[in-house]
């Protein structure tokens, strides 16, 4: 009985089932195919040690399933929420709570081992072609098969029972909470006050306004930053955490207001239209989604702030960890790029110019990435908690000096580069003593985080 | 006897702003009675039901129910005791719309598990007293708001309860569909010894009723029984409703104009 109940229940819920199962599948199938990659003993002997690690990989696949957690508890929660009537009154007809609740467990457990199913099918389908935009981007030739691993599998697998254990408690926990009159409360709709449709649709267009501003904020960061603090005379630190403050606060505002603001306002406009409204149809026409989305508009917000947040803070991360460092002091990398046939030069030029650098191994590519140390390149006599793990290829060099309106590389096969950025922390030092130590390269000042090039030629 | 409820309030809200929904009342219901109570809104009608039906608990006061003090039971034994002697019906028909008719109906049965025999035989009897035999395939959604209330009333009765509590059953049927159920739930009310409870707050609904409980401001006000016909009885409902709100016969009556 419980799971025909199931059954009907999944079948008659199938819209919003079918949004959980979408975003799962989706979920499922990064998780695993990040999982893959971990996995992937010849692909990590290539990236392990450069583009992405085995640690960076867990980590990302524990975040993913992190979000998977978050959202499917939302979902659940907002799920639960429309159907507390239909809960009263199971339990007022005797049906025993636990009972209830494995209904729901099954009702979930199904749309959840759809959702692996399609996602381990994707994962799998995609696997080659998510590793080989990873590995083009990063300009490495490597010859990527389709791949499988049992082990890969597991973490995967795993999420499933916990998920189950954590919606089930939830559900627990809150029909526990709740009186046998409040679950049979009916639910009113939780109408917005509606303003008049010229208010509504200037407030869209703020609100539409707002969050392209925060997107173009967040692509154009440094520029942000720079303006940030050259206006407040603050350090370019306090200027980038201020930036990715402000757009954050814009694009969570903007997507709260896409919720309450410009969707029922699309929804209003649409309303306008009586071929478009079909009331009396069973499908999910604009009057279901009007009357739901009007009634679920405060969860709707809750789950948008928490994929805005989510997002936020992985492309934020994203930036920083691509980009940012670039311009927070005491992290700078210093890279050198040439090609591959260059690396014998390269090591003539570092010893003559008594550089100690530490070589990554060598790429199957144009790039060889040659990252050293700023103590070894000034002397003892100043100090740099310079970072030399970041790797910058010709084309990441090339993005951010777009970004910064710089010369950008154009490297042919016999050609190499070395980029130096110069740092504050530099300074202190006489540009002579640096320049007479270091012939190659040029010293610039912070502020503008002026980069030298110096190509080197046969 | 079949209920009895002595010196009952209900309480709401905080030390500093403390609502008296139900003041000391006291009623009984005998078996087979079709009992109706009217009131104001926000007389405690609803909160009075609601206590009588084991949904709510009482801040003093107990209700029994045949040889059965409620306030005694918890958790599986007042869900058990629910299933087996009470029967429901709301305003808003609470069917669960993923389940066809039958399913609705037969739920409560599986619930106790009842064989299927049996489970069979109720379902005819209640599907043909209220006329439902052609719509046992259908789902609440394809109903008119008149079918889904005797599928409501179908479902509290296969289990024949003791009493069955409605609240406001008439409230969201129009007049064809509220006489109609309500004409099938007086004839199951003189076929067998169940008793009816039945809150609402119109004077044509409730003038179906045998007996009338007059509520107001938490207290029982007045009561009125029926003794001849139901035009003469929904007139005397009328003047009570006016007498509760400061008009009527009896206070024209009383002050002596």
């Amino acid at each position: 009985m419980l799971y025909n109940l199931a059954v009907k229940n999944f079948k008659r819920y199938r819209v919003i089932h079918g949004i959980q199962i979408s975003i799962g599948a989706l979920a499922v199938m990064i998780m695993f195919d990040f999982s893959l990659m971990g996995a992937d003993a010849k692909l990590m002997q290539v990236i392990g040690n450069t583009i992405l690690s085995r640690s960076f990989l867990f980590l990302f696949t524990l975040v993913v399933a992190g979000l998977l957690i978050l959202f499917s508890t939302y979902w659940n929660r907002l799920l639960m929420r429309q159907r507390y009537q239909e809960i009263g009154q199971l339990a007022l007809m005797g049906m025993p709570t636990l009972k209830i609740l494995l209904a729901f467990a099954i009702e979930f457990l199904l749309s959840q081992i759809i959702a692996l199913g399609i996602g381990l099918c994707l994962g799998l389908l995609f696997y080659k072609l998510l590793v080989m935009i990873l590995l083009k981007v990063s300009y490495v030739n490597f010859a990527i098969g389709f791949y499988f691993n049992w082990r890969a599998l597991l973490p995967v697998i795993l999420l499933i029972p916990i998920l189950q254990v954590i919606l089930f408690l939830n559900n627990l926990i809150t029909i526990k909470r709740l009186s046998l009159l409040r679950l049979l409360k009916p639910k009113r709709p939780n109408v917005p006050e509606i303003l008049p449709l010229w208010q509504l649709q200037l407030l869209s267009l703020l609100v539409l306004g707002l969050l392209l501003g925060g997107a173009q904020g967040f692509v154009n960061l440094f520029s942000v930053d720079d303006f940030l603090a050259q206006q407040l005379n603050i350090s370019l630190v306090a200027g980038l955490c201020l930036a990715i403050l402000l757009l954050s606060i814009a694009w969570i505002l903007g997507l709260m207001g896409l919720w309450r603001i410009v969707i029922p306002t699309v929804i209003l406009c649409l309303r306008r239209f009586k071929k478009l409204y079909f009331i009396q149809q069973r499908i999910f026409t604009i009057s279901e989604i009007s009357r739901w989305s009007f009634r679920n508009v405060k969860s709707l917000t809750g789950i948008t702030l928490l994929l805005g947040l989510a997002f936020t803070f992985l492309g934020m991360g994203a930036l920083v960890s691509r980009y940012g460092l670039n311009t927070i002091d005491n992290y700078t990398p210093y890279s050198l790029l040439a090609t591959a046939n260059k690396q014998v030069e390269i090591d003539q030029i570092l010893k003559r110019d008594k550089v100690v650098a530490q070589v990554q191994p060598i790429f199957q590519t144009k790039i060889l990435p040659v990252n050293y140390n700023l103590d070894t390149v000034v002397g003892h006599n100043y100090r740099s908690n310079a970072d030399p793990s970041m790797v910058m290829t010709q084309a990441t060099y090339n993005r951010f000096a777009r970004y910064r309106g710089l010369k950008t590389l154009k490297l042919k096969p016999n050609q190499a580069g070395i980029i130096m950025p110069v740092t504050s922390i530099l300074k202190a030092a006489s540009k002579k003593d640096i320049a007479a130590q270091k012939p190659v390269v040029q010293v610039g000042t912070y502020a503008q985080l002026k980069l030298q090039i110096t190509s080197i030629t046969n | 006897m079949i209920l009895t409820a002595t010196h009952l309030s209900k309480i709401y809200g905080t030390t500093l702003n403390l609502t008296k929904a139900l003041q000391n009342v006291s009623l009984n219901v005998g078996t087979g009675e079709f009992l109706g109570i009217m009131g104001p809104s926000g007389a405690g009608k609803s909160t009075l039901l609601n206590i009588l039906s084991t949904l709510d608990q009482p801040t003093s006061g107990q209700v029994w129910i045949g040889d059965q003090d409620i306030s005694q039971l918890r958790g599986q034994q007042l869900a058990s005791f629910r299933r087996k002697e009470l029967g429901f019906i709301f305003q808003d028909f609470n069917l669960l719309e993923a389940l066809t008719v039958e399913e609705n109906i037969i739920l409560p049965l599986t619930f106790n598990k009842t064989p299927a025999q049996q489970v069979n035989a109720e379902l005819s009897r209640v599907t043909t007293v209220l006329n439902l035999t052609q719509l046992l395939q259908r789902y609440p959604a394809e109903l008119s708001v008149g079918q889904r209330q005797r599928v409501a009333a179908a479902r509290a009765l296969v289990v024949k309860p003791k009493i069955l509590f409605a609240d406001e059953p008439t409230g969201s049927l129009d007049s064809y569909s509220a006489t109609e159920l309500l004409q099938y739930l007086q004839l199951l009310n003189q076929s067998s010894q169940m008793a009816i409870v039945m809150v609402t707050h119109d004077a044509f609904t409730a003038s179906f009723c045998k007996r009338i409980l007059f509520i107001k401001d938490g207290q029982i006000f007045s009561e009125i029984v029926r003794k001849n016909s139901r035009q003469e009885f929904f007139d005397r409902i009328m003047d009570m409703q006016a007498t509760i709100g400061g008009g009527g016969k009896t206070n024209a009556l009383q002050s002596g104009s």
